[in-house]
C-alpha cells in the first residue's frame, strides 16, 4: 500500500537575478489523487514542480517525501520513489522497448534483470504500446511519445508521478488519452499524481485536487470547490463564466 | 539486412514476448560490433602486409606469432606495429572522446575540434617548437625523435587541456546550457587559432614548417613506451564512459527526464569532458591534430545501431579504429615513398562515408 506522501511546506525560491518566484507556498500530493496545478505563465507553477523533485533547492521551506526531507534520499532511492515527466523529453534513434527499459535506470545494477524486462512488458500490454514496441521513437505521433514518455515513467513503479505540462502539443483525443492514463494510475495503481496544467477544462475533467498559484503565492487549494469564478477570474485575471456540464461545469472565457 | 527490416521482421513473427523480440534486435547490435572488429582484425593484416617491404599473409602471421625471418620481424614489430596500435588506439580514444561529448553535451557538432581541444594542442606545441625553441634546429621536424623530445608533446598536452578547462569554468561559473559551451569551444578555438598564427607570424621559416607539420598529425611518431601511455590513458577511458552508458542513454532523454531517473547532469557533464578530454589530448599530443575521427565515427555507427550508448560507445570505438587504420594505410600506399598527412586522409574517408549515409537515409 503506497503511503507516500510529497509535501511542500512553506517554500520559497528566487532564481538568482530574478525575482522572488514562489513565495511560502505549501502542496501535498497525496496517494491515490491527481493534483492540478495551476495559474498564469511564470507564476511559479513548473519551479514548485522542481522544487518537489528536488531538481532546485528552496532557499526557505521543506519538501518532504513520506515526512523525510527529499534531500535526504540518495539520487536513486528519489528515482525509485518519484517519477518526473518533463515538459522536453526528446530521445533520437532509440526504440520505443529502448525508452521505456530506461525507467529501469533507478534498478538497474549493471544490466536489466528478468525482473526489469517483465515490468516493461506489462507497462507495453497495458498502455497498449505492443504494435509500437521495436519502433524508433522518432517514428511516433505526438500522441504516441507522450504515451511512451509516461509508459518509462510507470516503469520506474515509483509512489509519485510529477507531469510538466503532459498535455502541451497534443490534440484533443490524445489529451484526453493521456490524462486518462494518469488518472488511471491515480486512481487504480494509487500513485500520488500532480500536473502543471494550462487547461482548466482538463484539469476539472480529469483532476480530483487544485492548487492555483497567483504571483508566486497559493491562491487557492482543494478540491473542486475551489475552482470558483472568482478564484479563477483573480488567478488568470479575466472574466470568466462556469457553465453547469455533467456533474460539473466547464469554464468559458467570456468579454 | 537493415535495421529497418529487422525490426520489422521480428515485430511481424511476433515470438513469445516483446522481451524476446526486443533481444533479437539487440543481437543484431551484437553483431555489428563482431563484424567490425572482424574487419578492424583484417585492416590490421593488411596493414602489415603492404608497404616498401611487402609482405605474405603467411609472413605476417608467422611474424605475428614471432617466427619467420628476423627482416620479417623488425619489418612487422619494428616499423608497422607501432603505427597499427598507435592508430587503433588513437581511433578508439579520439571516437569515444567524441561519442561521449555528443551526448553530454547533446550537440551532434561537439568534438575535440569543435570544443577548442585541437586547436589548444597545436597553440600548445607551437609554443614549444617556436617559443621554447624545440624547432630551432632540424630535429624539430621529427616530433619525438627532437633533442628534447617531450616538451612539445608536454605543451600540446597542456594546451589541449588548459582549452578544456577553460570551457569548463566558463560553464560553471556562469551555469551555461550545453549549446553555450559548445559555442564557447568554438569561441576559444577561434581564440587559439588566431595566437597560433601571431605566434607562426613571427617565427623563422623552419619553425613554422615544423608547427605545420606537427598539426598535419602522424602516427609513426609514437614509440610502444608513447603507445603504453596512450593505451592505459584510452583503455581508462572506455571503462569510464562504459561504466556511464545507462547515464548517458538518460542524457539523451533531457536534463529534465535524466534528473527524473536519479542522474547527477551537471556532474556526468564534468566529468564526461574531463575524460574525454584527456583521452583525446593524449592523442594529439602524441600525434598531432587528427581530424574527423570523433565527429563522424559516433554517426556512422549510430545510423547502423541507434542512439543506445551501451552499443553505441564500443561500436564507435571500433569504428574510430578502422577509419584512423584506414586511412593509415592509404596515407602509406597512396604515393610510394610518401607518408601523406593522416589528418587530411582521415577527412577524405570519413567525409565522403559519412555524407553518403546522411544521403542515402541509413535510419538514424
Amino acid at each position: 500500500m503506497n503511503d507516500a506522501m510529497l509535501e511542500a511546506r512553506d517554500i520559497a525560491y528566487a532564481y538568482p537575478g530574478a525575482g522572488q518566484v514562489l513565495e511560502k507556498v505549501s502542496a501535498q500530493i497525496v496517494p491515490g489523487s491527481f493534483l492540478a496545478i495551476l495559474g498564469v505563465n511564470g507564476c511559479g507553477k513548473s519551479t514548485l514542480l522542481s522544487c518537489l523533485d528536488d531538481i532546485i533547492r528552496p532557499q526557505r521551506g521543506t519538501v518532504t517525501l513520506s515526512g523525510e526531507d527529499i534531500t535526504t534520499y540518495t539520487r536513486d532511492e528519489r528515482a525509485r520513489k518519484i517519477a518526473l515527466v518533463a515538459q522536453h523529453s526528446h530521445a533520437h534513434g532509440v526504440t520505443v522497448y529502448d525508452a521505456l527499459l530506461l525507467g529501469r535506470k533507478p534498478y538497474i545494477q549493471a544490466a536489466p534483470r528478468d525482473e526489469d524486462f517483465a515490468i516493461v512488458d506489462r507497462v507495453i500490454d497495458e498502455l497498449g504500446l505492443g504494435p509500437l514496441a521495436l519502433r524508433y521513437i522518432d517514428e511516433l505521433s505526438g500522441g504516441e511519445h507522450q504515451k511512451v514518455v509516461i509508459g518509462r515513467a510507470l516503469v520506474q513503479e515509483t509512489d509519485v508521478l510529477l507531469l510538466d505540462e503532459p498535455t502541451n502539443n497534443l490534440d484533443m483525443a490524445n489529451q484526453v488519452e493521456v490524462m486518462h492514463l494518469v488518472r488511471q494510475a491515480a486512481h487504480e495503481q494509487n500513485i500520488a499524481c500532480a500536473a502543471v496544467m494550462h487547461d482548466l477544462n482538463l484539469a476539472l475533467r480529469y483532476c480530483d485536487r487544485f492548487c492555483l498559484l497567483k504571483d508566486g503565492k497559493v491562491r487557492a487549494s482543494g478540491g473542486s470547490e475551489v475552482m470558483t469564478r472568482e478564484t479563477i477570474e483573480d488567478v488568470y485575471g479575466m472574466s470568466v463564466d462556469l457553465v453547469p456540464y455533467e456533474n460539473g461545469f466547464l469554464v468559458v472565457p467570456t468579454g | 539486412m537493415n535495421p529497418e527490416d529487422l525490426r520489422t521482421a521480428h515485430a511481424a513473427h511476433a515470438p513469445a514476448s516483446y522481451r524476446d523480440q526486443y533481444r533479437g534486435y539487440t543481437r543484431y547490435k551484437r553483431l555489428v560490433i563482431c563484424a567490425l572488429a572482424l574487419v578492424i582484425l583484417a585492416l590490421v593484416v593488411i596493414s602489415i602486409m603492404l608497404g616498401t617491404a611487402s609482405l605474405s599473409p603467411l609472413d605476417v602471421i608467422a611474424a605475428l606469432f614471432g617466427q619467420g625471418s628476423e627482416h620479417d620481424l623488425i619489418v612487422v614489430w619494428n616499423l608497422r606495429m607501432p603505427r597499427i596500435l598507435t592508430a587503433i588506439i588513437g581511433g578508439i580514444a579520439l571516437a569515444l572522446a567524441g561519442c561521449a561529448f555528443q551526448s553530454v553535451l547533446r550537440n551532434p557538432l561537439a568534438s575535440a575540434s569543435t570544443l577548442g581541444i585541437s586547436q589548444g594542442a597545436a597553440f600548445g606545441a607551437s609554443i614549444a617548437i617556436i617559443v621554447l625553441g624545440v624547432g630551432s634546429s632540424a630535429a624539430a621536424y621529427e616530433g619525438l625523435g627532437a633533442s628534447n623530445p617531450y616538451l612539445t608533446v608536454l605543451c600540446a598536452f597542456l594546451g589541449a587541456i588548459a582549452s578544456t578547462l577553460a570551457i569548463l569554468a566558463l560553464s560553471r561559473f556562469r551555469d551555461m546550457t550545453p549549446e553555450s559551451i559548445v559555442l564557447a569551444g568554438v569561441a576559444l578555438s577561434a581564440l587559439f587559432t588566431g595566437a597560433t598564427a601571431l605566434i607562426q607570424y613571427f617565427a623563422q621559416d623552419t619553425q613554422v614548417a615544423a608547427v605545420v607539420f606537427w598539426t598535419f598529425g602522424d602516427l609513426g611518431r609514437a614509440s610502444y613506451r608513447e603507445i603504453v601511455i596512450m593505451a592505459v590513458i584510452a583503455t581508462a577511458a572506455l571503462v569510464f564512459f562504459y561504466c556511464n552508458r545507462w547515464n548517458y542513454n538518460a542524457m539523451e532523454s533531457g536534463e529534465g527526464t535524466a534528473h527524473g531517473l536519479g542522474l547527477n547532469v551537471k556532474r556526468t557533464r564534468m566529468l564526461g569532458m574531463i575524460v574525454g578530454a584527456f583521452a583525446a589530448s593524449s592523442v594529439i599530443a602524441f600525434c598531432g591534430t587528427i581530424n574527423f575521427i570523433g565527429l563522424v565515427a559516433p554517426h556512422i555507427m549510430r545510423r547502423f545501431i541507434g542512439n543506445d550508448y551501451r552499443y553505441l560507445l564500443p561500436a564507435s570505438a571500433l569504428a574510430g579504429a578502422g577509419i584512423l587504420l584506414l586511412s593509415d594505410i592509404i596515407a602509406r600506399m597512396a604515393i610510394v615513398g610518401v607518408v601523406l598527412p593522416i589528418s587530411a586522409i582521415t577527412s577524405f574517408v570519413g567525409a565522403p562515408l559519412f555524407l553518403y549515409l546522411l544521403m542515402r537515409g541509413a535510419h538514424r
